[in-house]
């Protein structure tokens, strides 16, 4: 019992002892979970992927008619750096292929690294502009540089000249800001919000691909057409393609139904109809075109844009012409090298736009049809006036007055008459007579100024030049000129200018001489005749240049008639454009001279014969390096060969630069001149210019003390005296030696009298000078130049040192020398 | 002798017992296993990396009784779409075993509220921002070929035609608001008051419109979370423990370390990721592979965002957004971004 009693004692300890822990988990359940997870299942989200598509055959491509000319291209703008890739643009490109509109892409020049500043984006519309000349159409896509006011100015003149304009602003394109694209796409009433739109629930794929329907657009009427990415437009514009009513925007809360696609315009401004805007870009490219009826997109826009034809003006060379086109030189000489080479450039121009041209004969206007090919016309005023009715036409008189200026004459008192036995002798010999004034840049200044008093003793229309009864008038003219120039004093000289007018209809005067006349005229077989008319043959070719290269900058631009003036850097400026006269600017124009000789006395009564036909004298002062103070040596022989009536044009290196080959290629003799400067030398450079010269035929005197690269050892020269080497040039000289007025450091040519292969040698350095007997004036020849003409002559001193009257002999013997056949 | 022996054995037994029961109390309160409710926290951007970290914690969890719940705590914008599932699916097999409650604190954005929805319930700060239930990715780009290497298919190097990528994005957007919509249409105490449509938007709530659509399940702390934890495990006395601490793992998943900025956080996991990577990601994060890439444009862009007339306030040139809350993200330049992603 005792036991029992202590085991029951000894259980009840242990139930004691386990009771706590069996009622925490058994009673309490501290460690049973009495969590029941929710009762949702897994959703399994499986799609069979899309299949791939059927191909179907591309459609043949549409060829283009062989016999329409290429019309201009469409412009892409990546100037205003687009962040595009090009080669997106490939379906539209097809599409407008298939028109026969091409596609150009206008790259910046710009160098966006150096951009420290976005708002300061530089002005491209000189660049636009060049770009647009022969565009049909302009395509802007989410430019990311603004457009300049400039540049929209352009833009909107493109368009109003009947050129098309897409614009494209997409959300999507990288940079696009669509306040940035209204500042172009405003002055054409678009506005592009700044929005996109989205269907969550109809779309193409993804809630930004929505869907457009178009009902204004007949094109595009019942058409299924995707947009990727797109935004809303508003302003002035007639929309052609609204979003479904499921498609929302991101910005204009609470509407639906939004314009995608418009047609913009100010009608006021010529624009209206023109401009196209775009919502997305992306409809136009290659992966989503395949999508429902997105190519009828592209249809549609390459439609737009080939729609129209600009309405070209003179500036739009060639474009207003015909695949077939002819030219006429109005000249009655025969065709030169250099009119053939200008024709050679106008083909090559008009068969880089797809056209064909073809030499005609010179009476090819006479008839007023052009068997269906247009007709390019070059001529002078005078064959033009006085062969074809072109010019009457046109409402155009030509007209000459004639004016007498009275001045007086310096009388200088001259040592002794010239003889001038072996110089050609004119028909009408003249007294001194005055020349044209130089050009204000150069550092000369007559020494005798015209200060004349002007009267107008004729004035007529310039008549028909070969036409007997008229030539008569002319003769009368003529007359009348030299009765005028023979009532001379002793103080007082009397000259006849010559001067010819263009007068329009509406009485509009133009002095020929410095206008260009570019005229187009339809003629009876719908064929146009494109004429170039100027004084003379310079005057052409400016004009034939400015088709050339489309610049009609400083031109009044009309429908049917431009004028243009010439410009005033051409060497012939100062005797020509000053004095007007048509005698003076026909002796380089091959195609008027004879015209104009007859004019002017018809039997040989011009009044200043030139000493060589058809040339004249380019005197380069070389005054780079003269110094303040220092005269030009150039004066002397500007004042002597102008009183010899020679033609002289001159030209300061200072101002007007190293003249080029091509500027010195039309003179019969070129002087190049700095002996009076100490400091003037001949560079190598300037040598190369002067080989380049001669070898080509030319002839050209060097006056300068340093005459020679590597000869520059300078030594005093005091007196000269002539040599018997080269009589021509010494005729009328003192036999024994002439002190110079003025002693002279020059180069020692000593080395040019130990080369006896072709030196001929007129002056040499007189016993009172350092290194005597040293030539002084030398004519160097070679067996080339002697086969092409050429001369070179060098003076190796200043010629103003020696008496003014020794000076001018040898000056005046070397014009004749020079000049001579 | 019998009354004797009683005498002295009686309180020795009552004394035995007594010391039994004591014992029995001690051994019941120091040897018997003990409830514990789990934090661990989650505030990072989604990559293999910070879910693997995540994984591990959860995983740990899941299989130890002594875990009776867990709590989530989120703080993510969200990040890669594949990493964001994976952690999405871990965690509906955790909730299947105990509960998972989320704590949002911050935000819990894309797939940082993919995450969340996994959870019994979701607690949110008011302030915090939750949505934006959607799905990244670069543009998708057309079949190619390498010059350097020869590939076999059409599709090897792109992976899918133009409007195949489209689809699969569709398909991931479709998954994302699906599980969303269909697991919040299931929360018990504040189910899903909006559409899949409305979903689909991918909105931006704070913490009071979230709740207000059935995005969260009521508003509160990470307190609030401890006790539906225990709440829903049956537990009214219970320990809480850091599990990243419990376990002994040495890390954390946090972009807020000492020597480790956001940004360089955010750089590297942009510079490891494939181009064509998707994400599920907060939308005003830039995206590395739309970030500009040459230097021209970055050039380009750099001369529009400092000209104030020309700055666009769309997210094309990831400029900082002007938002009420402080975006981690913001300090990320886009072309340091673009520039660590080696392109």
């Amino acid at each position: 019992m005792i036991l029992l009693r202590r085991f029951f004692i000894l259980v009840l300890g242990l139930v004691l002892l386990a009771l706590p822990m069996i009622v925490r988990e058994q009673s309490w359940q501290y460690n049973e979970r009495v969590y029941t997870p929710p009762d949702v299942p897994e959703l399994s989200f499986s799609a069979t992927p899309m299949p791939t598509a059927t191909p179907v055959a591309v459609a043949d491509p549409a060829l283009t008619d062989d016999g329409e000319l290429r019309r201009g291209p469409v412009v892409v703008d990546f100037a205003h750096f687009s962040f595009l890739n090009p080669g997106n643009l490939q379906p539209l490109a097809d599409a407008l292929a298939d028109r026969g509109l091409g596609l150009r892409y206008w790259i910046s020049q710009v160098d966006t690294m150096a951009l420290e500043s976005a708002a300061r984006f530089p002005d491209q519309s000189e660049d636009l502009a060049a770009q647009l000349k022969d565009a049909s159409a302009l395509i802007v896509i989410s430019p990311f540089f603004l457009w300049t006011p400039q540049e929209i100015a352009v833009a909107e003149r493109f368009v109003a000249d009947g050129g098309r304009l897409l614009l494209v602003s997409d959300p999507d394109v990288m940079g696009d800001f669509p306040s940035l694209v209204n500042i172009l796409a405003e002055p054409f009433g678009v506005v592009f919000n700044d929005d996109y739109l989205y269907d969550t629930s109809k779309n193409d794929g993804n809630f930004t691909f929505f869907f457009v329907e178009g009902a204004e657009a007949e094109a595009l009427a019942d058409a299924t057409i995707a947009f990727y990415g797109g935004r809303s437009i508003s302003g002035a514009v007639i929309p052609q393609m609204r979003s479904v009513e499921s498609t929302l925007s991101s910005l204009r809360a609470g509407k639906n139904g939004f314009t995608t696609v418009a047609i913009g315009g100010v009608a006021g401004r010529g624009t209206a109809g023109r401009v196209l805007a775009l919502s997305d870009f992306d409809v136009l490219t290659e992966a989503y075109r395949v999508r429902y009826d997105n190519q009828r997109m592209v249809e549609f826009v390459a439609d737009f844009l080939s729609a129209d034809q600009r309405n070209n003006t003179m500036p739009d060379f060639p474009n207003y012409l015909g695949k077939a086109v002819a030219l006429s030189y109005g000249t009655q000489t025969a065709i030169s090298a250099d009119l053939l080479a200008q024709g050679a450039q106008l083909q090559k121009r008009l068969e880089e736009s797809g056209r064909a041209l073809t030499l005609t004969n010179g009476h090819a206007l006479q008839k007023n049809s052009g068997d269906g090919k247009d007709l390019i016309y070059l001529a002078d005023y005078t064959t033009a006036y006085s062969e074809t009715t072109l010019l009457s036409d046109l409402g155009i008189q030509v007209i000459t007055e004639a004016m007498t200026i009275t001045m007086p004459v310096e009388v200088a008192p001259v040592a002794e008459p010239t003889p001038e036995p072996e110089t050609p002798p004119a028909p009408n010999e003249e007294p001194l007579r005055e020349r044209a004034p130089l050009t204000g840049t150069t550092p000369i200044t007559p020494t005798r100024p015209i200060t004349a008093q002007i009267t107008v003793t004729d004035t007529r229309p310039t008549p028909a030049v070969q036409a007997t009864a008229k030539a008569t008038e002319t003769l009368t003219v003529t007359t009348a000129i030299t009765e005028a120039e023979t009532i001379t004093t002793s103080a007082l000289e009397s000259r006849v200018v010559i001067t010819t007018y263009l007068v329009t209809a509406e009485g509009l005067r133009f002095l020929a001489d410095e206008t260009v006349l570019v005229a187009q005229n339809k003629r009876e077989d719908d064929t146009l005749l494109l004429a170039v008319l100027g004084a003379d043959r310079r005057g052409i070719d400016v004009g034939v240049a400015r088709l050339l290269t489309n610049d009609f900058t400083d031109c009044v631009v009309g429908e049917s008639l431009t004028f243009c003036s010439l410009p005033p850097e051409d060497n012939s400026s100062s005797s020509s454009s000053d004095a007007g006269s048509s005698e003076e600017s026909s002796n380089n124009a091959p195609g008027s001279a004879e015209g104009n000789g007859e004019s002017n006395g018809g039997g040989g009564s011009d009044p200043s014969p030139a000493p060589s036909e058809g040339s004249g004298i380019l005197l380069i002062d070389d005054n780079r390096a003269a110094a303040d103070g220092e005269s030009s040596e150039a004066d002397l022989y500007l004042q002597t060969l102008l009183a010899a009536d020679h033609n002289v044009d001159l030209w300061g290196t200072k101002t007007q630069g190293t003249p080029t080959a091509d500027d010195l290629a039309n003179y019969a003799w070129v002087i190049w001149s700095n002996a009076g400067y100490a400091d003037g030398k001949v560079s190598l450079e300037d040598m190369d210019l002067v080989f380049g010269y001669i070898r080509q035929g030319g002839r050209l005197t060097v006056s300068s003390r340093y005459p020679l690269p590597g000869l520059e050892e300078a030594s005093t020269v005091r007196d000269v005296v002539v040599d018997s080497g080269l009589t021509a040039l010494t005729d009328g000289l003192p036999d024994g030696p002439v002190t110079l007025s003025d002693e002279q450091d020059a180069a020692d040519l000593s080395p040019l009298a130990a080369d006896e292969s072709g030196v001929q040698i007129a002056l040499r350095r007189g016993p009172e000078s350092d290194n005597a007997e040293a030539p002084i004036v030398a004519v160097l020849t070679d067996a080339a130049s002697e086969d092409t003409n050429a001369r070179f002559m060098i003076v190796g001193m200043a010629v103003t040192g020696l008496p003014e009257e020794v000076g001018k002999t040898l000056i005046t013997n070397m014009a004749t020398w020079m000049l001579a056949e | 002798m019998k009354n004797n022996s009683w005498s002295w054995e009686l309180p020795v037994s009552i004394g035995f017992l007594i010391l039994c029961l004591i014992a029995g109390l001690w051994l019941g309160a120091t040897n018997a296993p003990r409830p514990t409710i789990g934090v661990v926290r989650f505030a990072d951007i989604i990559y293999p990396e910070s879910a693997d970290k995540l994984l591990q914690v959860i995983n740990a969890a899941r299989y130890d009784d002594t875990i009776a719940g867990i709590v989530l705590e989120i703080d993510s914008p969200g990040g890669y779409a594949t990493s964001s599932e994976s952690i999405f699916y871990s965690l509906l097999q955790l909730r299947k075993a105990k509960p998972l409650i989320i704590n949002i604190d911050g935000m819990a954005a894309s797939g940082g509220y993919y995450m969340a929805v996994a959870g019994n319930r979701i607690y949110a700060a008011p302030s915090s921002y939750i949505g934006n239930v959607g799905v990244r990715g670069p543009r998708p780009f057309d079949p190619y070929i390498d010059p350097m290497e020869l590939s076999t298919g059409p599709y090897k190097l792109a992976g899918a035609s133009r409007f195949d990528q489209i689809q699969q994005l569709e398909l991931l957007k479709a998954a994302f608001v699906g599980n969303v919509v269909h697991q919040r249409s299931h929360a018990v105490v504040n189910p899903l008051k909006i559409d899949e449509a409305a979903v689909a938007e991918a909105k931006l709530y704070p913490g009071a419109q979230a709740l207000g659509i059935g995005y969260i399940d009521a508003e509160g702390s990470r307190s609030d979370a401890i006790n539906a934890a225990a709440e829903l495990a049956g537990m009214s006395d219970y320990d809480v423990v850091d599990l990243i601490d419990y376990y002994g793992f040495n890390f954390r998943i946090e972009y807020q370390e000492p020597t480790i900025s956001f940004a360089d956080v955010s750089a590297q996991v942009f510079a490891n990721a494939p181009d064509n990577a998707i994400y599920f990601l907060d939308s005003r994060i830039p995206l590395p592979s739309i970030a500009p890439r040459s230097t021209i444009e970055q050039h380009l862009l750099r001369l529009r965002a400092a000209s104030p007339m020309l700055r666009s306030p769309a997210g094309q040139l990831h400029a900082a957004p002007s938002s009420q809350w402080v975006n981690p993200f913001k300090a990320v330049p886009a072309v340091k971004a673009a520039e660590g992603s080696g392109n």
